[in-house]
C-alpha cells in the first residue's frame, strides 16, 4: 500500500491480544459469578497446581510445532518417562535417581523423535503418532502385571505449588528467551512457516528440529516430575490427556498447529491457563458435567471459527 | 451479436474497501463500454486487483455500487459473478491441480454430464475439448491431468473455462506475465474478437507498453485512487507514467555506463555443471568481481535451473561452482552463504519469503549468523537496526517492521527479500528475474541498487526473460538454449535486441 | 474490528449457555465452604406416617446444609455409573445431598484436578468409584479437609501395607468395595457349572490379556472353583473384545458341537445374538457380575441366559450413610473399632427368571431395595437406635421377601 490510512483500532493487534483479552474476560466472569470464590486464594493455589502440567508441556512442546513438526507423542512420552522414573526409583529408593531418570529418558526420547522425523521422510505427526503408541505400550509393558505403581515413599506428601510455580517460571522464561532472542527460535519459525525458504536462507532446519525436540525433551521430564509429585504414582493412563491439553492450549493461546510465523510462545501459557480456567470455573460455579463439555466444545468451534476467518481473509487479493 | 457499440455495459459508482486499517479503493467510479478493450494500470498495490475481484464477485466492497446492463450487479461469488456475464482470468492460478482438464474447466458444473447417478467423462471431455477449440488452444487433451501442463498452459485452460461461459465482460488479471509470446497472441486475439463482437474486455497490468499496444482506453488507479481516464489518441507513455507513479520519472533506467574496466579477479567459477532437473548441460562460466553477469534465453533454457545450482540449492549431476577467493567448493546454500553467495529466488512467494511473517522475521532470516553471539542469542536493539537499516535504505513501504509481508505489494515484497541479502553484505548475489512483477519505480530503484553494488566491487549474476532489462544492464550476457550455451555478448551500446534473439530462437 | 465484534459476540454466547446451564444444574448455590462441618443439631422430629415416610418430614429435606459429594467417574456411560446415578437421584428427592459427578476422567493427574475444584465448589467429600490411586487420594482429600470414601472396584489397590499405612486416617471413612466381586463371581459362575456337570466350556476372558483388574480376578475365580472342586473340565478360552478375528473365533466356536456352555464377565452383551443366530439354544449361557439391566432381564425371559449373578449399585449408597454418620459426629457408626472399616459387596446370583425378576422390579421401580426409610433408619441423626451392625444386616441382605418385609414394618 502506497498510502495508508490509520483509523482508530489496529485489529491486527487486537487480534493478537484477543487469547489475553480472552483469559481476562473468562476470569473476571467466573469472578462475578461465584461471587469472587473463584479469584480466592485457596483457589487460586488450586490454580496454579492445574495449570503447571499443561503449561510445562506445552512450554516445550511450542518449538516442534512452531518449526511445523506435530508431535503427537507428548502422552506416550511422558507415560514412558513417569513410568520408567516410578520403576528405577523404587527400585534404587533415591529421589533424585527417579527425578535424573526422568531428565535422561526424555532425552532419550527428543533424541529419538528428532532423529526418526529428519530420517523419515514421511510426515513428522505420522511418526509421532505410532511413536506416542509404542511409548505408552512401552510403558504398559514397564508396569508388567501391576496396574498402579505407587512412589508415596519418594516424594512428600501434599501438593507442592510453590515448586511447581518455580519450575515453571524457569523453563518458561528460558523458553521465551529462546524462542524469542535467539537464533533457535528465529529460525524454528521461518522453517515452519515456509521451509524452502529457510533452505534457501541457508538456515540448518534439521538442526533447528533437533533443538526442538530437546527442548520438547525438557518439557516431557518437568511433567513427568510433577505428575510423579502431584499423583505419587503411576499407571497405564498417567499423562493420558496431556497431549490433547497441548494441543488445546496452543490453538487456545492464538498459535497456529502448523507452526510458522504466527506462533508464539505465550501460546503456551495463555492456552494452559484457559483450559484450566474454564474447566476450574465452570465447576466452582455449579454447571454440571454434561453441560461443562458442552460449553467447552462451543468455545473451541467459536475460537476455529475465528481462526478459519482470518486466515480466509488473508488470502483475499487486494 | 452485435450491439450498440459504445454502450455502457459495465459501471461501478464509488467503490471503497477497506483491508483492516489499509484503504485498497477510495471512491472509484468507472467504466467499460461495449467493443472495448478498456486497460486498467496501476503500480503494485494501487488496487487494481481489488477493483476486479469486487467486479468478479471474488469479493464484496465495503461500499459503492456496480451496474452491469443497467441492472445492480452483486455477485455474491465469481460463479455468480460468471453466470451474469462477467469472467475473470485471475493473476494467481486459478486452477485445480489434481484433477483432469476437462474437469477444471467444468469444476461446479459436473451435472450437465451426468447421466443417472454418474458423470459421463466421455461427454466432459468432448466438451472441454470444444471449449480449448474455441479458444484456439488444441495441443493437449482434455484428459490430461493439470499437474502434467505447465504454467502456461494451465493459465490457458482456465481461459478456456472462463471463454466457454461466453462472458459479455472479460476480466484478464496480470495474465499475460505468466505467458509466453505464444500464449499473449492468443489471449491478445481473444480480446480483440470480443471488441469485435460488441462485448467488451478490462485488461489489468502494469506492463504499460502492453496496454498501449492493444487497449482502446486506459484508466490508471494510484493509492486506491482513480487518477485519469486515457482516450488512445491521448496515449503517451511519460505522461501515463506520470499518473501512474505521481511524479516526474526520469529517464534513467538501466545503467549508463559503458567500457568499464571489469577486475581480472574471479570470484565464482562455474565449470561444466550438468543440474539434475532441467535442461542445463555441461555449463562453464566466470564471474569477475565487480561484474554483472546476465543470464537469458526462453523459459525453459535452464537458466532458472543454473541459478538455483549455483547456489547449492539444486541437485547437480556433474560439474562444480568453485568460490575462487577460498577454493572451496558450493555444494549448499549453507556452504554459499558463508561465502557471500546471496540467491533471489524467482518464485518469490513460494520460496524467497514466509509470508505470514513479518518484514523484520524475513529481512534477519538470512543475517541469523551475522547477528548472532556465541551462545546464539540475537539483541532485540541490533536486530531492529539491522532491519530499519534496509527498511530505510530500500525504502521498504510499511507501517512498521513488523507488519506481515503478505499484506505489501509485489515491488516491496522483492525489496524485502534483496533487503534479506543486501543486509548481510552479501559479495555475489544471484538474482533470478529480480524485476518481475515489480512496477516502474521499484525496477528503477533496483537497477540503481544493483549499480551501486557493482561499484563497491560486488558481483551479480542476472537471470532475467526481459531482454531490454539484461541488454541495459549485463557487462556480459550469456544466452542459453535448451541447455547450452548459444551466444555470448560483451556490454556495448551497440548491441541490438535482434541479434540476441536470434541466439536464444 | 469485525473480528473483534465477533470475538465478543462469541463469549457472550459461550456465558449465555454457562447461565442457562447453571439456572438448570444448581438449585442449591448456596452450599457451605467450611468442609467437613459437623452439625450437631438435633434432627427434625420424625414424622410417623407421612407419605410413607418415617424418619423424614415430607416436602422438608435433611440435614439443613446441603452436603456436597463429588463423584469422580471413569466411564461415564458405564451401565453401573448410570444405575448408580439413578439410585443417587433417588436419594437426592428426599435429602438435602447433591452429586457433582465428573466428566469421563482418564488419569490420575485429571482426578486430583476435580478433587480439587470439587473443594473449591463447596464439596464436604469425594466417593471414589474406580480410584487406582486410593493413597494419593485420601492424601489429595485430607489437605484439603475433605472426607474420602472408596466407592466400588477399589480395594485391591488398599491392601496390606497401604491399608495398614492409612487406616486411622481421620478423612479417610472406610467404604463399601466390590474389591473382590468379580473373582466371587467368576467362582460362582464356575461352581454352576460344576453342578450342571458341563464338560467343556468357552471361557470368554475379555481384557484379563491386557491386564485389566476385574478380568483378570474374574478369570482366577473360575479356575480356582474348578481346582477347588477337583472338576475335569476342558475350558477354550477366547480373550479380548469383538473384533473382526474375534467374531471369527465365536463363530468357530459356535460351530462346536461338542461346546456345552459360555462363560465369562457380562457375556450377554456380545453372546446373546449370537448364540441365536447360530441355533445353539443348547448352549448355557452363564454371565459373571452383569449388569443388573433390562438386556440380561430379556435374555433370562428369554432363555438365553441361564445363570448370572451382579453386584448391587444401591450398596454404594453405604458410603453416603457412612458420610452423613460422620458429618453429625457419630464416627462410632464409621470406625466402631477406629479404623477403617471396608465392606465387601454381596453377589446376588440367579438361575431363574422369575426370582431375578422380582429383585428387578424393585431395584428399578419406585421402591429400592434400600429405600429411603432403610437409608434413614442407619443414620444415628434421624435414628436414634442406628448403630453399625444395622448397617452391615440390612445391606447384608439379599433375600428379597425379608427385604419387602423389612419395608413393610416401617410402615406398621
Amino acid at each position: 500500500m502506497n498510502s495508508v490510512k490509520k483509523r482508530r483500532f489496529d485489529v491486527q493487534s487486537i487480534t493478537r491480544f484477543a487469547p489475553v483479552i480472552g483469559l481476562v474476560l473468562l476470569v473476571a466472569f467466573f469472578a462475578i459469578m461465584s461471587k469472587g470464590k473463584s479469584v480466592s486464594t485457596p483457589n487460586l493455589k488450586i490454580l496454579f497446581n492445574q495449570v503447571v502440567l499443561t503449561a510445562l508441556i506445552s512450554t516445550g512442546g511450542v518449538f516442534a510445532f512452531t518449526a511445523g513438526a506435530m508431535d503427537m507423542s507428548m502422552s506416550g512420552s511422558v507415560c514412558c518417562v513417569a513410568v520408567l522414573a516410578a520403576i528405577v526409583g523404587n527400585a534404587t529408593g533415591s529421589t533424585f535417581i527417579m527425578v535424573a531418570t526422568c531428565v535422561v529418558a526424555s532425552l532419550v526420547v527428543g533424541l529419538l523423535k528428532a532423529v526418526l522425523s529428519i530420517r523419515m521422510n514421511v510426515p513428522t505427526f505420522m511418526i509421532t503418532i505410532v511413536l506416542g503408541m509404542a511409548l505408552s505400550s512401552l510403558g504398559n509393558v514397564l508396569l508388567g502385571d501391576q496396574s498402579t505403581l505407587s512412589v508415596s515413599n519418594l516424594v512428600p506428601s501434599g501438593q507442592m505449588t510453590v515448586l511447581y510455580i518455580v519450575l515453571l517460571a524457569v523453563f518458561y522464561i528460558v523458553a521465551t528467551v529462546l524462542f524469542n532472542f535467539n537464533v533457535f527460535g528465529k529460525g524454528a519459525k521461518i522453517v515452519g512457516g515456509n521451509p524452502r525458504a529457510a533452505d534457501q536462507t541457508g538456515i540448518n532446519a534439521n538442526r533447528i528440529r533437533l533443538y526442538a525436540f530437546l527442548l520438547g525433551a525438557v518439557g516431557i521430564a518437568l511433567t513427568a516430575i510433577v505428575i510423579l509429585l502431584r499423583s505419587k504414582s503411576v499407571n497405564a493412563s498417567t499423562a493420558s490427556t496431556v497431549g490433547m491439553d497441548m494441543m488445546v492450549a496452543i490453538v487456545l493461546g492464538g498459535m497456529p498447529l502448523s507452526g510458522g510465523a504466527k506462533s508464539r510462545i505465550s501460546a503456551a501459557l495463555i492456552g494452559a491457563a484457559i483450559i484450566t480456567v474454564l474447566n476450574n470455573g465452570l465447576m466452582v460455579i455449579g454447571v454440571d458435567s454434561g453441560s461443562i463439555q458442552l460449553v467447552r466444545g462451543i468455545l473451541f468451534l467459536i475460537v476455529v471459527f475465528i481462526t478459519g476467518f482470518s486466515y480466509r481473509s488473508n488470502l483475499l487479493p487486494r | 451479436m452485435e450491439k450498440d457499440v459504445g454502450e455502457i455495459l459495465f459501471r461501478a459508482e464509488g467503490i471503497c474497501k477497506y483491508f483492516g486499517p489499509t484503504v485498497a479503493l477510495d471512491h472509484v467510479d468507472l467504466c467499460v463500454r461495449r467493443g472495448e478493450i478498456m486497460g486498467l494500470i496501476g503500480e503494485n498495490g494501487s488496487g487494481k486487483s481489488t477493483i476486479s475481484s469486487i467486479a468478479s464477485g471474488m469479493q464484496p466492497p465495503n461500499d459503492g455500487k456496480m451496474f452491469f446492463k443497467e441492472q445492480p450487479h452483486n455477485p455474491s461469488t465469481m460463479v455468480e459473478g460468471l453466470r451474469l456475464g462477467v469472467g475473470m482470468i485471475v493473476q494467481e492460478s486459478g486452477v485445480v491441480p489434481g484433477i483432469t482438464v476437462a474437469e477444471n474447466i467444468f469444476l461446479g458444473d459436473e451435472k450437465k454430464f451426468r447421466k443417472g447417478l454418474i458423470v459421463s467423462r466421455r461427454l466432459m471431455n468432448q466438451e472441454a475439448a470444444k471449449a480449448l477449440e474455441q479458444i484456439g488452444f488444441t495441443d493437449i487433451s482434455p484428459a490430461t491431468p493439470m499437474m502434467a501442463l505447465d504454467i502456461e498452459q494451465r493459465k490457458l485452460v482456465e481461459v478456456a473455462k472462463v471463454m466457454y461461459a461466453q462472458p459479455e465482460l472479460l476480466i484478464v488479471d496480470e495474465t499475460t506475465t505468466a505467458l509466453s509470446q505464444f500464449g499473449r497472441d492468443k489471449l491478445y486475439e481473444i480480446m480483440r474478437q470480443m471488441r469485435s463482437q460488441g462485448r467488451a474486455v478490462m485488461l489489468i497490468s502494469h506492463d504499460l507498453q502492453e496496454l498501449m499496444d492493444i487497449c482502446d482506453r486506459m484508466t490508471v488507479l494510484r493509492d486506491g485512487k482513480l487518477i485519469a481516464t486515457v482516450e488512445r489518441e491521448e496515449f503517451e507513455e511519460n505522461r501515463i507514467k506520470q499518473y501512474m507513479v505521481g511524479r516526474e520519472v526520469s529517464e534513467h533506467y538501466y545503467r549508463e555506463d559503458y567500457g568499464t574496466p571489469i577486475s581480472d579477479e574471479v570470484v565464482l567459477s562455474v565449470r561444466n555443471l550438468t543440474t539434475g532437473y532441467g535442461p542445463l548441460q555441461n555449463f562453464s562460466m566466470e564471474l569477475h568481481r565487480g561484474e554483472l553477469v546476465g543470464i537469458g534465453g526462453l523459459s525453459h533454457c535452464g537458466m532458472h535451473e543454473l541459478s538455483k545450482a549455483i547456489f547449492g540449492d539444486t541437485p547437480v549431476i556433474s560439474g562444480e561452482v568453485i568460490h575462487l577467493p577460498s577454493g572451496d567448493k558450493i555444494a549448499s546454500p549453507i556452504g554459499a552463504m558463508k561465502h557471500g553467495l546471496g540467491y533471489v529466488s524467482k518464485d518469490r512467494d513460494k520460496e524467497a519469503l514466509v509470508l505470514s511473517a513479518s518484514i523484520r522475521d524475513n529481512i534477519i532470516s538470512a543475517g541469523l549468523d551475522k547477528l548472532k553471539n556465541k551462545l546464539g542469542m540475537i539483541h532485540p536493539r541490533k536486530e531492529r537496526a539491522y532491519v530499519q537499516a534496509q527498511v530505510e535504505s530500500l525504502s521498504i513501504k510499511c507501517h512498521n517492521m513488523d507488519q506481515a509481508v503478505q499484506y505489501l505489494s509485489g515491488g516491496n515484497k522483492q525489496k524485502v527479500v534483496f533487503g534479506k541479502w543486501v543486509g548481510r553484505d552479501s559479495d555475489i548475489l544471484i538474482l533470478d528475474c529480480p524485476t518481475r512483477g515489480v512496477d516502474i519505480g521499484v525496477k528503477a530503484a533496483m537497477y540503481q541498487l544493483m549499480e551501486d553494488m557493482l561499484a563497491e566491487g560486488k558481483s551479480i549474476i542476472l537471470i532475467s526473460e526481459e531482454l531490454t532489462e539484461l541488454i541495459g544492464m549485463s557487462d556480459r550476457l550469456i544466452i542459453l538454449k535448451d541447455g547450452l550455451i548459444s551466444g555470448t555478448f560483451m556490454r556495448s551500446e551497440d548491441l541490438a535486441e535482434g541479434d540476441v534473439i536470434n541466439a536464444m530462437i | 474490528m469485525k473480528k473483534l465484534i465477533a470475538l465478543l459476540l462469541a463469549l457472550v454466547m459461550v456465558f449465555a449457555l454457562v447461565a442457562c446451564g447453571q439456572t438448570s444444574g444448581n438449585e442449591n448455590p448456596a452450599a457451605p465452604n467450611d468442609a467437613p462441618a459437623a452439625p450437631n443439631d438435633a434432627p427434625a422430629a420424625p414424622a410417623e406416617d407421612n407419605d410413607g415416610l418415617k424418619y423424614l418430614t415430607a416436602g422438608e429435606k435433611w440435614p439443613a446444609e446441603t452436603v456436597k459429594v463429588g463423584v469422580p467417574l471413569y466411564d461415564t456411560t458405564d451401565s453401573s455409573a448410570i444405575a448408580g446415578k439413578a439410585y443417587f437421584d433417588y436419594l437426592e428427592e428426599y435429602l438435602n445431598i447433591e452429586f457433582v459427578y465428573s466428566e469421563a476422567i482418564a488419569s490420575a493427574e485429571d482426578q486430583i484436578a476435580f478433587v480439587e475444584n470439587c473443594y473449591i465448589s463447596g464439596c464436604q467429600a469425594i466417593m471414589g468409584t474406580y480410584d487406582v490411586i486410593g493413597h494419593t487420594m485420601i492424601d489429595t482429600c485430607a489437605e484439603y479437609g475433605m472426607y474420602y470414601l472408596m466407592g466400588p472396584s477399589n480395594i485391591a489397590r488398599m491392601e496390606g501395607d497401604l491399608y495398614e499405612q492409612y487406616k486411622t486416617n481421620e478423612y479417610w471413612l472406610g467404604g463399601y468395595t466390590q474389591g473382590d466381586l468379580n473373582y466371587f463371581a467368576g467362582y460362582a459362575c464356575a461352581e454352576y457349572l460344576i453342578e450342571q456337570g458341563v464338560k467343556k466350556c468357552c471361557y470368554a476372558s475379555g481384557g484379563a490379556l491386557f491386564g485389566v483388574e476385574m478380568f483378570v480376578r474374574g478369570q482366577e475365580g473360575f479356575y480356582q472353583a474348578f481346582k477347588d472342586a477337583n472338576y475335569e473340565i476342558e475350558i477354550v478360552e477366547l480373550p479380548g473384545f469383538p473384533s473382526d478375528e474375534w467374531f471369527a473365533a465365536q463363530a468357530n466356536i459356535l460351530a462346536d458341537k461338542t461346546v456345552e456352555a459360555v462363560s465369562g464377565l457380562a457375556t450377554p452383551n456380545f453372546w446373546a445374538q449370537p448364540l441365536a443366530n447360530a441355533g445353539r439354544d443348547d448352549i448355557l449361557l452363564v454371565s459373571g457380575s452383569g449388569a443388573f439391566d433390562q438386556t440380561n432381564m430379556t435374555a433370562m425371559e428369554t432363555g438365553v441366559l441361564d445363570f448370572t449373578n451382579f453386584g448391587n449399585v444401591e450398596e454404594q449408597g453405604m458410603c453416603i450413610v457412612m458420610l452423613l454418620n460422620a458429618l453429625n459426629g457419630d464416627m462410632d457408626l464409621v470406625k466402631p473399632n477406629g479404623v477403617v472399616e471396608l465392606i465387601d459387596a454381596n453377589l446376588w446370583v440367579y438361575d431363574n427368571y422369575e426370582e431375578a425378576k422380582a429383585v428387578y422390579d424393585v431395584t428399578s421401580g419406585t421402591e429400592h431395595l434400600v429405600n429411603i426409610n432403610d437409608f434413614c433408619s442407619m443414620i444415628k441423626a434421624l435414628n436414634p437406635e442406628a448403630s453399625f451392625e444395622g448397617m452391615l444386616k440390612i445391606y447384608g441382605e439379599t433375600d428379597l421377601d425379608a427385604i419387602l418385609a423389612r419395608h413393610q414394618s416401617y410402615l406398621g
